[in-house]
């Protein structure tokens, strides 16, 4: 068949995606919508008569909400990952996914930077954070990681929001053309008059380049920016210079584990099965295998420098009560999940049988979600004066709020998916014509993957 | 001044890359419009690189030099010591320092490839007003339209119309 | 010009109204006069009423027997903090915590407004006090009609006017002088009668432990309860840092109380076998193989004591007669020392031959009139012992009194159930009642009389010779109370035979008596003073009389009258189905049981961590083997009756052992046992069975683990290494910041500190730090800027340790709490002091994450102060919000006050000058402030005490606050 032919099928398809949604689709909008909700509710609690609401108490002045708020942040990591570095790499198979990916990543960084603020004493004076000139002469300071990460998330979440638009730009202007009512102008505004010139590719493809050279490092960046935020302290169990390595690992192990996850029900529910293959899914679980190992060194390296320790030092002893004390269960749950499932992916029928593949990556995301529990909670649980040691239990309100984010979460995504192309229209336009003849001479330089 | 000439569709981007270099040869000028930047199409249309480092890097220069500002210029505004650490503290600047660089660098090459899409979409670049199929790679041949049309229909051209 | 009582609310009435004393004070120090009837506006604003200034008033604490003199800070008119008085001899400045916290008694929501009189069964209605008084005025004359003993008193000791004022009335009443029964549950009754059997003086000595090189304490709790506690604690540390020999401290009890942690030594007699170790201590002492030059009562006694078999005495008192060998000789070589018997958890129904045998040993020893004095206990106004409280009890509930008038105690909540006090009380037809707020007495009462708070009244305190200490109002009452000793001389005076008395109000009765002691209570040889009024004033100025104590006597012990209680004690009672001895023990917190105060309860005690309930404590043996845990309940059974009672495991008890703190619960549980001797009540002695109750309880507890981990986290020091270990910090990233001018320092001596949590109730009232209730305690939310942490050993299971650190912010050099505040909310000044500014602060609560020593606490909830128990809130300090950080400031408002006089002045600040709320109050003088930047000052100097370590130090953290290790005595082999 024609390329001509091929192209448009792809369109058909996008455009299909696109339809009027189905009961199941309103069924999730309104789940996710309501679970939402009811943890806005929860946390207005919160805001009406303070937090003791929660179950913190001294030591452990952080808990369910900062664990949210490094596990969204991890979540972001993929997108960017999958679309900026593999793009570098001209890693073909990123093509069919990166734009969930991308998503992804936009919608997790909106609920991680929520936390910040939720979690605050007084929330109210949140934007005390940012460096502006006010009559208290105050600046903030810039020594603190909590500001690191102000500058670091708001940075990503500007950054990633961007690299998705551009990259929407063509896709819309294909989608015009034949869209209608709302639509038409919708796509006019996100295509920026957009007619494919050669004038116009020329820019963008550089431009696109740029964009994936600062996004690269910057992923990198943040989730290190988060890692100091435990890195830096003294606490012991927190106080770890492997953490920034060992947090972006995790990092993308939870996202890439997400973004499956996703794709696995969407490429059914959105009939992609033909764009988004079953090779593509392979290659993101090979991704997964090769995170999950260095997360399970980076487990390994701590506990054996912990256990090197002589039997009063703090750190060992943090460490010993997280494998033995009343959070044993979330430790061994995490190295359960996040050890084991990658291990597992190994095996290629595990891989590339669909519902294995999925069970794992569910497991991995809970485990990711535990291990930043196990790292928040149990080391503030477990401190340096063992007269102050004392347990912490998540109350009802902050599970509420834990939930609420994952309403947040897919409640724009499933919005996203029916305004945005779900998969790159032009990238697999090229694609296509790509594995039909050549040109004279191979791809030039600034042209995509 | 692109208003007369004639425009051709190909199906093929290889086609169409062929064409495009015959029609050179016999020293037209060519642009294209398509629905992806197809490496062949690319290569024989042989436009020179986008100059948009030049908008890019100076924006990043900008934020770096404003991290630095604003972390050292606030820290001493109002010297308060925390934890025993100097007043300006390098290390946990540079973060800062260099998130801001990356935000305002994205934000020029933003800024950059927007002008550029808007003025490669203005006429001066590819005719106003013709309807340009997504499916299809659009060859448009600058001059006298019989002229231009006889050679996109040479070059293999599916449909042909004239413009102007 | 117009009479100012006609102008508008101008500025000066507007004073008037804002500091509720009205006329208070015409010159400094004075005070007004009670009860103003008629408000008369300023015509010249008092000088001693500055807004935004402090007046000081010195008076007189009553929250026991101990009489401390008191410094009451007002603001505006109103008492914000209280203080010891520098210049009284007995508490020398130093104020405990149950004498602090008295100022939420004058608060507090619940007292009454009025005069209430309860007609019939029907609902106390408020009624005038001109009706009040008459009607008790008529109630007593009918009763005093039908013949003595109609009329009644039942009163906390009064060694004062008071007292004087209440026998008066009594005796207008007809009433015969043991009418008037005098109330005080841990009064130590058995010593006065043993000194009446062996040295003919029925008179409590005054303890004195400043030549004391060894001190043998059997269930006395000298720093917590029993007899002065601020003085003797302040004696022992002395004696514990003296230079050469240091005091030895031996505790002898089945518990291990907060005095027992300051000794050196625990003998854990079963209870009970006090008085078998004295015995022993006895036999040892006056053993001529052990001193050959020994006093004529030994050689006496010796004959007797030869005949005791140690193996007997050793296997009654439940120790090895190894360690009682020990320690008696001990005490032959440490002269002069004093051995201290009987306390609540030594007082059995034996408890007089424990204070005799107690007394004999003394003697022996050659301790009395040195550590034990008499002739110079005031002993005015002695208890009556629980006998005639009994008796009383019982002739209500036969009907035979008419008129019982109840002042400053409440028997039927603090009294053994088992007397029935609630129901003999309501046999009584008209009981009259002081109480100022409701207690389980007043429902029982006919007419409610609510007495001035001693911050609202006149009054005078004899705790003993040579000791007067003047109470007078600090602030115009807050309600229309009226002083109880106003109300007995006006009813005395409607009486027919008037109550002889000067007059009827407080003021010129307290001074008239005052007057009549001014020459007694002058050096002797000085005569009389050259003007009695100017000495008087002088004396309400500084809060006191205060003469040389006459000299001490040293009584002859009548060898004879020794010999009944040298026979060993009754064999053990048989062993009833695995019950217990039950111990109930007073703290420093709860005192006698009534610990209702809000910052008593909200403070964790020090031993078990546990706040706003009862807790029975279990050794961890006894604990497995009834099957209970720490926060279980348990039900407590014994003959008198029973109580369920949340269980604390505790390594310092007896496994035969079974303890829980004076209240309610004990209450319920003692029976009405009494020593046949002293008619004192026997605590000790009681046989209990506990069972798990099979639910869990909620037990606010502060402690995590009450174990070190091996960290060391508080090292102690030996006569081997007389130094903790330092770790090596030369090594530095960066250069310390400048402290140009001062950096504010802390020294806390642990040989010192007892634990007794003075500083802790001086912190919550000087500074504002919240009380939040018992949910708040069990969820962990504690808001105390100091905490005493206490270490029970080093791992659990291991041998019992017990360490005490007073944490609170270390103002670190490099505090790891201030770079993580995003918005500079807590910072190091150039004085040194880790700043926390409340109103910057978003409550990110990063810094107290990153603070290893966990002392900042966050306001997860708005803090409630009842009215008008704001009125107590210190002006100085901002009451914190909802959602910020907050933690010790170092009274940064006292270091401002200070440097501001000082440049007023064109003075540098002097050494000493600033003391922080928790250095004042510390009755064992352990804290010590000052400018580190000086090498002079004392707090410099303490900081290069060998003993010198600081909290965490190897994480480089530079705290501002040294401890000083406390010293592990080595037993002498």
């Amino acid at each position: 068949m024609s390329n001509a032919a091929t192209f448009r099928s792809i369109e058909d398809t996008v455009r299909a995606a696109h339809g009027p949604p189905g009961p199941l689709y309103w069924l999730a909008l309104a789940v996710s919508g309501g679970v939402f909700a009811f943890g806005a509710w929860a946390y207005s609690l919160v805001v009406r008569t303070g937090l003791h609401w929660t179950g913190l108490e001294r030591p452990g002045m952080w808990g369910n909400l900062i664990t949210d708020f490094v596990f969204w942040v991890g979540i972001a990591h993929s997108g960017t990952l999958i679309s900026a570095i593999l793009f570098l790499f001209r890693a073909r198979f990123r093509t069919a996914v990166y734009r969930v990916a991308e998503m992804m990543t936009v919608f997790a960084v909106m609920t991680a930077g929520l936390y910040p603020i939720l979690h605050l004493g007084r929330p109210w004076l949140a934007h005390w954070l940012l460096p502006y000139p006010n009559q208290r002469e105050l600046w903030i300071n810039f020594r603190s990681p909590l500001i690191w990460d102000v500058f670091a998330i708001s940075t990503y979440l500007i950054v990633s929001t961007v690299f998705l638009l551009v990259g929407v730009a063509p896709d819309a202007a294909a989608l015009r053309d034949r869209a209608t009512g709302w639509r038409r102008g919708l796509y006019r505004l996100l295509a920026f008059g957009w007619r494919g010139t050669d004038e116009q590719w020329r820019h963008y493809t550089r431009a696109y380049l740029f964009f994936a050279a600062f996004a690269t490092p910057l992923v990198v960046s943040v989730h290190s920016v988060v890692s100091w935020d435990f890195a830096v302290s003294v606490t012991p169990g927190w106080h770890s210079t492997l953490f920034p390595p060992y947090f972006v690992a995790g990092a993308i192990l939870s996202g890439v584990a997400m973004v499956i996850t996703i794709l696995v029900p969407l490429r059914r529910a959105f009939r992609l099965e033909d764009l988004i293959t079953a090779r593509h899914l392979d290659m993101l679980a090979r991704l997964v295998i090769f995170t999950g190992l260095i997360v399970t060194y980076s487990y390994a390296t701590e506990l054996v420098l912990a256990a090197g320790e002589p039997a009063s030092d703090p750190e060992r002893s943090t460490f010993l009560y997280r494998m033995t004390g009343p959070y044993a269960p979330v430790f061994w749950t995490m190295v359960t999940f996040n050890c084991g499932g990658p291990l597992l992916l190994l095996v290629r029928k595990v891989r590339t049988t669909t519902w294995s593949l999925l069970l794992i990556c569910l497991a991995i995301n809970v485990g990711m979600w535990l291990e930043r529990f196990n790292i928040v909670v149990t080391s503030l649980a477990h401190d340096r004066l063992p007269f102050d040691w004392r347990v912490y239990v998540p109350t009802w309100v902050e599970w509420a709020m834990t939930f609420g984010a994952f309403g947040w979460f897919f409640f724009l995504f499933l919005v996203g998916l029916k305004l945005l192309p779900p998969v790159s229209i032009a990238e697999l336009k090229e694609d296509a014509a790509g594995h039909g003849a050549h040109g004279p001479d191979g791809p030039a330089e600034g042209s995509h993957a | 001044m692109p208003d007369r000439g004639a425009l051709g569709t190909f199906a093929e981007p290889a086609d169409a890359a062929r064409a495009v270099l015959r029609l050179r040869e016999r020293g037209h000028s060519v642009r294209a419009s398509m629905p992806a930047p197809f490496p062949a199409v690319v290569a024989a249309l042989g436009r020179p690189r986008s100059p948009l480092q030049w908008v890019t890097f100076p924006g990043a220069l900008v934020g770096l030099l404003g991290g630095i500002a604003l972390t050292a210029g606030t820290s001493l505004s109002w010297r308060l010591v925390t934890g025993g650490k100097p007043i300006v503290s390098w290390p946990p600047f540079v973060i800062v320092i260099f998130e801001l660089t990356v935000l305002i660098g994205s934000l020029a090459n933003l800024a950059a490839v927007a002008v550029g899409t808007f003025v490669g979409g203005r006429a001066a670049s590819f005719p106003a007003g013709v309807p340009v199929d997504p499916a299809r790679v659009a060859l448009f041949v600058v001059g006298d339209p019989a002229a231009a049309e006889q050679a996109l229909r040479d070059a293999g051209a599916e449909e042909v119309r004239r413009v102007g | 010009m117009r009479d100012p009582s006609e102008w508008p609310l101008g500025r000066r009435s507007f004073f008037r109204i804002v500091g509720g004393a009205g006329a208070a004070g015409v010159a400094a120090g004075c005070s007004p006069k009670p009860a103003i009837q008629r408000i008369v506006p300023y015509l010249v604003p008092p000088d001693d009423v500055v807004p935004g200034k402090p007046t000081f008033y010195r008076t007189a604490c009553r929250e026991c027997g101990a009489g401390c003199g008191v410094t009451a800070r007002t603001r505006e008119g109103r008492a914000v903090k209280l203080e010891g008085n520098p210049e009284d001899p007995v508490g020398r400045g130093a104020l405990c915590a149950r004498g602090q916290a008295a100022i939420q008694a004058l608060y507090h929501p619940e007292r009454f407004k009025g005069p209430l009189r309860r007609a019939g069964g029907g609902p106390a209605a408020p009624v005038s006090w001109e009706e009040a008084e008459a009607d008790l005025a008529k109630a007593i004359v009918a009763a005093a009609a039908k013949g003595p003993g109609r009329v009644r008193m039942l009163t906390a000791p009064e060694p004062g006017t008071a007292g004087a004022v209440q026998r008066a009335l009594l005796a207008a009443a007809g009433a015969r002088p043991q009418d008037r029964v005098v109330l005080d549950l841990l009064d130590p009754g058995p010593l006065r009668a043993a000194g009446a059997a062996l040295l003919g003086r029925a008179e409590l000595p005054i303890v004195d432990l400043t030549e004391a090189r060894s001190v043998v304490a059997l269930g006395a709790d000298f720093l917590e309860t029993w007899g002065s506690p601020v003085e003797l604690a302040r004696q022992l540390a002395d004696g514990r840092t003296r230079a050469g020999e240091r005091t030895r401290l031996t505790w002898v009890g089945p518990r291990l109380s907060l005095t027992g942690v300051s000794a050196d030594r625990w003998l854990r007699a079963r209870s009970g076998g006090e008085a078998d170790v004295v015995l022993g201590l006895l036999r040892v002492a006056a053993d001529p193989a052990v001193e050959t030059g020994r006093s004529k009562e030994a050689r006496a006694l010796w004959p007797r004591l030869s005949a005791i078999s140690t193996a007997d005495l050793a296997s009654r008192a439940g120790v090895p007669w190894g360690e009682v060998e020990r320690l008696g000789r001990e005490l032959v070589l440490r002269r002069p020392s004093a051995v201290l018997a009987p306390g609540p958890q030594s007082q059995g129904a034996d408890a007089t031959r424990l204070a005799a045998l107690a007394l004999v040993l003394n003697s022996v020893l050659g301790n009395l009139g040195r550590t034990l004095r008499y002739g110079q206990g005031g002993d005015e106004d002695a208890p009556s012992s629980m006998a005639e409280v009994r008796a009383l009890l019982d002739d209500c509930a036969r009907g035979e009194v008419d008129v019982l008038l109840v002042h400053g105690v409440d028997p039927a909540g603090l009294l053994p159930v088992a007397l029935g006090a609630p129901a003999a009380l309501a046999k009584v037809p008209l009981l009259a009642s002081f109480a100022r707020r409701p207690d389980a007495t007043t429902p029982l009462a006919r007419l409610v009389l609510p007495d001035h708070h001693p911050l609202e009244s006149f009054g005078d305190v004899a705790p003993r010779a040579g000791v007067l200490n003047l109470l007078q109002p600090v602030m115009t009452p807050l309600a229309d109370t009226r002083q109880a000793i106003q109300v007995l001389a006006e009813v005395g005076a409607q009486l027919p035979t008037p109550a002889k008395l000067a007059s009827t109000d407080p003021y010129d009765l307290v001074m008239t008596r005052a007057g009549e002691r001014v020459a007694s209570l002058r050096a002797p040889g000085a005569g009389l003073p050259a003007d009695p009024a100017a000495e008087l004033r002088a004396a309400r100025e500084h809060g006191g009389l205060w003469a040389p104590p006459p000299a001490a006597v040293a009584p002859a012990l009548r060898i004879e009258a020794a010999g009944r209680f040298l026979a060993p004690g009754a064999p053990r009672a048989a062993e009833g189905g695995g019950a217990l001895d039950l111990v109930a023990f007073p703290t420093a917190l709860r005192g006698d049981g009534r610990a209702d105060l809000p910052w008593l309860r909200e403070v964790p005690d020090t031993l078990s961590s546990v706040s706003w309930t009862a807790w029975l404590e279990l050794s961890p043996a006894t604990a497995q083997r009834l099957g209970v845990a720490t926060g279980e309940l348990a039900t407590v059974t014994t003959a008198a009756g029973h109580a369920d009672v949340p269980v604390y495991v505790f390594p310092g008890i007896r496994d035969d052992a079974v303890a829980l703190p004076l209240g309610a619960e004990a209450a319920a549980l003692l029976p009405a046992t009494l020593d046949p001797v002293s008619g004192a009540l026997a605590f000790a002695g009681v046989r209990a069975t506990v069972a798990r109750a099979g639910k869990r309880a909620r037990l606010p507890l502060l402690e995590g683990s009450p174990y070190q981990h091996g960290r060391n986290v508080v090292p102690v020091v030996t006569r081997a290494e007389p130094s903790p270990p330092r770790p090596d910090l030369s090594a530095r990233m960066y250069p310390e910041p400048a402290h140009p001018e001062h950096r504010w320092a802390m020294a806390i001596d642990l040989d010192r500190c007892t634990g007794c949590e003075a500083c802790v109730v001086a912190c919550f009232a000087e500074n504002n730090v919240p009380v939040m209730g018992p949910e708040a305690a069990e969820q962990g939310r504690y808001m105390g800027w100091i905490r005493m942490e206490r270490y029970l050993g080093d791992e659990p299971g291991g041998a019992l340790d017990v360490r005490l650190l007073p944490m609170l912010c270390q103002h670190c050099t490099n505090a790891p709490c201030e770079p993580v505040c995003p918005v500079y909310a807590t910072y190091h000044t150039p004085e040194g002091l880790n700043a926390q500014i409340y109103n910057r602060c978003v409550g990110t609560r990063y810094c107290s994450n990153n603070c290893p020593y966990k002392v900042r606490t966050f306001n997860w909830r708005d803090a409630q102060f009842e009215r008008p128990l704001d009125m107590q809130l210190n002006p100085d300090v901002t009451v914190r919000s909802r959602g910020v950080m907050e933690k010790c400031t170092f009274c940064v408002q006292r270091i401002r006050f200070a440097e501001g006089r000082a440049r007023d002045e064109q003075r540098p600040v002097r050494d000493g000058e600033i003391v922080p709320a928790c250095a004042q109050s510390c009755p064992a003088q352990a804290i010590t402030f000052g400018d580190a930047n000086d090498p002079a000052s004392r707090v410099s100097q303490v900081a290069r005490d060998r003993r010198a370590f600081r909290a965490l130090e190897d994480l480089g953290t530079l705290p501002a606050i040294t401890y000083l290790a406390r010293v592990r005595e080595e037993e002498p082999s």
